[in-house]
């Protein structure tokens, strides 16, 4: 038996202002359902002391960690190195709640809207990588680690009260309603995602000049992601059939995907103390096959909208930088940089219209906004007899990059974008022997934790 | 795609660019280059790439060359061992009286030890002297206790003398150049003052880089003299630097 609520979708409409989605901390991608909102991409450079700087390692780049930052800066190694990063990330679970009385023409009666995202804390080698220096030319193999996340989302709505019994438009093509009923039911979308892109990197570096470097990284990007979201319903409306929670319609995404990118970069040092940086990332393009279920009270409905299967893209944003390092005096290192991050690359073939407010209109129009970070990092050295000691303090600045409505979907207040997020860095290294270097480094913003260690090795 | 697989021949491509002569050229990459030659042998290069490296990093100490990384640049330490182990003793003590001066090895007791070990082994080559089986003594030595010097060197001050090579031995150029002028002046047709004057000049010469034409004119200038007032002269070259030798026969 088919059965159909004729006015949810108005009583859902009119609620819409209350219904507040989860906090998303990524940059979101695949589709509009709420779990891939979610994805926390690593798109900063890796290694602790770039991050104790703040991020900011364009134009330094002289560590193995080159190969992702800029490939140009491995023409400052001379002797073969081997790096591994360790990295924790914490994320915060988050629980939001919303409940309002409303008493509009279609619908009086409470909603109450809550979400609950429950990330789990990774620890993983998120880059390695080997770089052996020849006498101008130097080469470099790693591998990154951009997205390791198991997520698991649960998104509420009730809607309690009754709503207006609409049936034609009058003569001026306004909503003629012929009384109310009672409205009582929950919607539900509970998901759980497993993602990993990994890029494996191959870079070249050569000295053209005592003071230029240009370099340049072939990436082989795999991305491998295991999810699912329950759509679900219950009507407790007198005489519902749907007293229980009802699958209404289900998607899986199983599936995995390679692509090939490229960095480039360049590092000039007009003077002995001061360099400029440049890199340009491409960030790899994936397509992945996410299904409608066959079981669902509208599954026919969301196959007909968009079919039993359909390619879903993840493009890792472009971006490109520039950075300035420069050393006031021996001990100390000052560093600056700005990344303009192609986020609107998230937009490559999007799909709306699956998640639990959109559904099933995927007319629904998404946007996000490209965006400039901006990172400032500090580092000093201290001798302890012969152990180098860094300290390192910095900061960086992260634009808002999430998935939103557009102004003209009339979906901006459930998925309204975010704000510029400022994040604060620390962090320590020494150097043994002047052959095992560790580092450590913290991140703190409002929205997240990453605790990073790494260790270079040379030979 | 087609774009990050051109990328990716691009690389190879760039290191086609890059001129094969080039090499890198930061004072850490000499030091190192010197630090390999020494470890092989091969003295010459040491000393060249140590050269080089006080051409670019004059002061001595513990200093960052890229990344965190540090090292102890003791050049002069060095260039004292490459001197020593290729038989140039004069050159030897010379860098090691600049090894002390900029402070080297104070901190670093093996350094120190063999410095001193280097050190001593080198004066003991200096202060022994070389008496042939004729007894002519017509190699130019310079002993701890000169002997009664043959005229014309009898008419100068035994005292100002020693002062003089002692100046030369503890690689102050300046100051045995001074003495042997004055000591000169006083005894005009003496060959092995005139030899001491050009050994004084050729230190002082080789300590600033070699860079100096007219100073070597000032040296193959005292050598002719000494070869025209004493033909049967002949260098040591247990005391003299090599290429001083080299330079005295070309001359005459």
């Amino acid at each position: 038996m088919k059965y159909r609520r004729p006015h949810t979708a108005a009583t859902v409409a009119a609620v819409l202002p209350l219904l507040l989605m989860a906090g998303a901390t990524g940059v979101g991608a695949v589709s509009d359902e709420e779990i891939f909102r979610d994805f926390p991409f690593n798109l900063t450079n890796p290694g602790a002391r770039a991050l104790g700087l703040g991020g900011a390692f364009i134009s330094l780049a002289d560590d193995s960690t080159a190969a992702q930052s800029n490939p140009a800066g491995l023409t400052n190694l001379r002797r073969p190195e081997l790096f591994a990063e360790l990295r924790v990330r914490n994320y915060d679970s988050s629980a939001t709640s919303v409940s309002s009385t409303l008493n509009g023409s279609f619908f009086q009666g409470d909603v109450t809207s809550s979400a609950v995202s429950q990330p789990e804390n990774t620890f993983s080698p998120s880059f390695i990588s080997y770089v052996k220096p020849f006498e101008i030319v130097s080469l470099g193999f790693s591998r990154l680690e951009s997205l390791n996340i198991q997520n698991r989302t649960l998104n509420t709505f009730s809607i309690n009260g009754t709503e207006a019994i609409v049936s034609t438009l009058d003569g001026n093509g306004e909503p003629d309603i012929t009384g109310f009923q009672p409205v009582d039911f929950e919607l539900t979308a509970a998901a759980d995602a497993d993602a990993v892109i990994v890029q494996y990197n191959v870079a070249l570096a050569v000295e053209v000049h005592r003071r230029l470097s240009i370099g340049v990284t072939g990436v082989v990007g795999t991305a491998k992601i295991d999810g699912r979201v329950d759509n679900m319903f219950t009507d407790n409306a007198p005489g519902s059939p749907f007293t229980q929670p009802t699958l209404d319609y289900s998607t899986r995404i199983d599936d995995s995907d390679t692509d090939i990118a490229f960095n480039a970069g360049l590092i000039w040092r007009p003077t002995d103390w001061a360099s400029i940086g440049a890199v340009y990332r491409q960030g790899p393009r994936f397509v992945l096959e996410q299904t409608i279920g066959n079981v669902g009270v509208r599954a026919d409905e969301a196959q007909e909208v968009f079919g039993t299967s359909f390619d879903n893209v993840i493009h890792t944003p472009d971006s490109y930088g520039l950075g300035l390092a420069f050393r006031p005096a021996e001990p100390w290192t000052i560093l600056v940089d700005v990344v303009q991050m192609e986020y609107s690359d998230l937009m490559d073939d999007y799909v709306s219209g699956l998640n639990r407010i959109s559904f099933p209109s995927n007319r629904a129009e998404f946007i996000v906004d490209d965006g400039t970070e901006f990172h400032l990092g500090v580092e000093k050295i201290f001798l302890s007899g012969t152990t180098p000691l860094a300290l390192r303090f910095g900061g960086w600045s992260d634009p808002d990059h999430r998935i939103r409505a557009a102004d003209t979907s009339g979906l901006l207040e459930v998925f309204p974008g975010g704000e510029r997020v400022d994040h604060y860095t620390a962090g320590f290294g020494m150097t043994l022997k002047q052959a095992i270097q560790i580092d450590v480094a913290v991140d703190i913003s409002d929205v997240n934790s990453n605790f990073v260690f790494s260790t270079i090795y040379r030979f | 795609m087609s774009l990050a697989l051109a990328a990716l021949l691009l690389g190879p491509a760039l290191s086609g660019l890059a001129p094969s002569s080039f090499a890198r050229d930061e004072w850490y990459d000499h030091y190192e280059d010197a630090l390999e030659a020494l470890g092989e042998g091969l003295y010459d290069q040491a000393v060249d790439a140590l050269t080089n490296a006080l051409k670019r990093r004059k002061r001595s100490g513990y200093f960052r060359t890229y990344g965190n990384n540090y090292v102890r640049y003791v050049p002069h330490y060095y260039l004292g061992v490459a001197h020593h182990d290729r038989g140039d003793c004069p050159a030897a003590l010379l860098s090691f009286a600049r090894s002390d001066g900029a402070e080297e090895t104070g901190s670093v007791p093996e350094l120190r030890s063999r410095l001193s070990s280097l050190r001593a082994s080198c004066e003991a080559r200096v202060v022994a002297v070389d008496d042939p089986p004729d007894g002519s003594g017509t190699h130019a030595t310079i002993p701890a206790q000169p002997p009664p010097a043959p005229a014309p060197l009898d008419a100068v001050d035994r005292g100002r003398l020693e002062a003089g090579l002692r100046g030369y031995l503890d690689g102050d150029f300046e100051r045995a150049t001074r003495i042997f002028e004055e000591l000169s002046r006083l005894a005009p047709d003496s060959a092995r003052l005139h030899l001491l004057r050009a050994m004084s000049l050729h230190g002082a010469w080789t300590l600033d880089g070699r860079r100096d034409d007219a100073m070597l004119q000032r040296i193959r200038d005292e050598l002719r003299r000494a070869a025209r007032l004493d033909p049967a002269l002949a260098l040591d070259p247990a005391l003299c630097p090599p290429n001083l030798v080299g330079l005295y026969r070309s001359l005459r």
